[in-house]
């Protein structure tokens, strides 16, 4: 199967924080200190697998959605 | 944990015929039952002296995808991802033959935010791991390469 245009779960790291965003392109987030401090950590087909990820970094790296 | 070394291939061919193969570790690291096989290399094992670490078992999935071309459309172009596990180990992702409209300027560094990568990047951290099966948590920059 072909990869297709469609709104996925985009969980995108801004420092310490995630950001989980509905969105078919790379959601531009509001950063602290300007867009290069973006990582881009998956395009989700479904939020619950976006948030099993959300879970892997909170354990690996104390990282947390943002409030 | 029981290291099983499951592991999923994928082989890949280019518009010159030339190959190149995938071997990826998989996070589903349950044991093979062995099927019909099992007395085939008990029988095997009767025979050597040498120890049998592992016995795998490969399936083919029927896949639709010919060739194309592109400016790095040969196995001998690589885009290669570092992978990393929870516990700081790292692997490698290597694609033969990358699209040439993933890249920033310079078509060396992968732009990250594009769709397609951070599709693959899902699927990476969902689905593969360490030889052990211990998960990818990150795919860090994508690096295009040509191999000699």
């Amino acid at each position: 199967m072909r990869f297709e245009r469609k709104k996925r779960w985009w969980l995108v790291q801004d420092h310490r924080d995630l950001h989980l965003v509905e969105s078919e392109d790379a959601p531009k987030i509001e950063t602290r200190h300007g867009s290069a401090e973006l990582l881009y950590r998956g395009a989700y087909e479904t939020r619950e697998s976006a948030m099993e990820q959300v879970d892997r970094l909170a354990k690996a790296y104390g990282l947390a959605l943002a409030k | 944990m029981t290291i099983q070394y499951n592991q999923v291939l994928a082989i890949w061919q280019d518009e010159g015929g030339g190959e190149s193969t995938n071997f990826l570790s998989v996070q589903d690291q349950t044991p093979w039952s062995g099927g019909p096989y099992g007395a085939l290399f008990t029988a095997m094992r009767d025979l050597s002296r040498a120890g049998n670490l592992a016995v795998q078992w490969s399936q083919n999935l029927n896949v639709v995808d010919p060739a194309a071309g592109g400016p790095y459309s040969t196995v001998k172009d690589r885009l290669t991802f570092v992978l990393v596990t929870a516990d700081g180990r790292t692997g490698q992702l290597n694609l033969p033959a990358p699209r040439e409209d993933i890249f920033v300027a310079g078509n060396v560094l992968v732009d990250m935010s594009n769709p397609l990568v951070q599709a693959l990047v899902a699927q990476v951290t969902a689905t593969l791991g360490a030889s052990d099966g211990t998960p990818w948590v990150e795919v860090r920059q994508g690096v295009r390469s040509r191999i000699r």
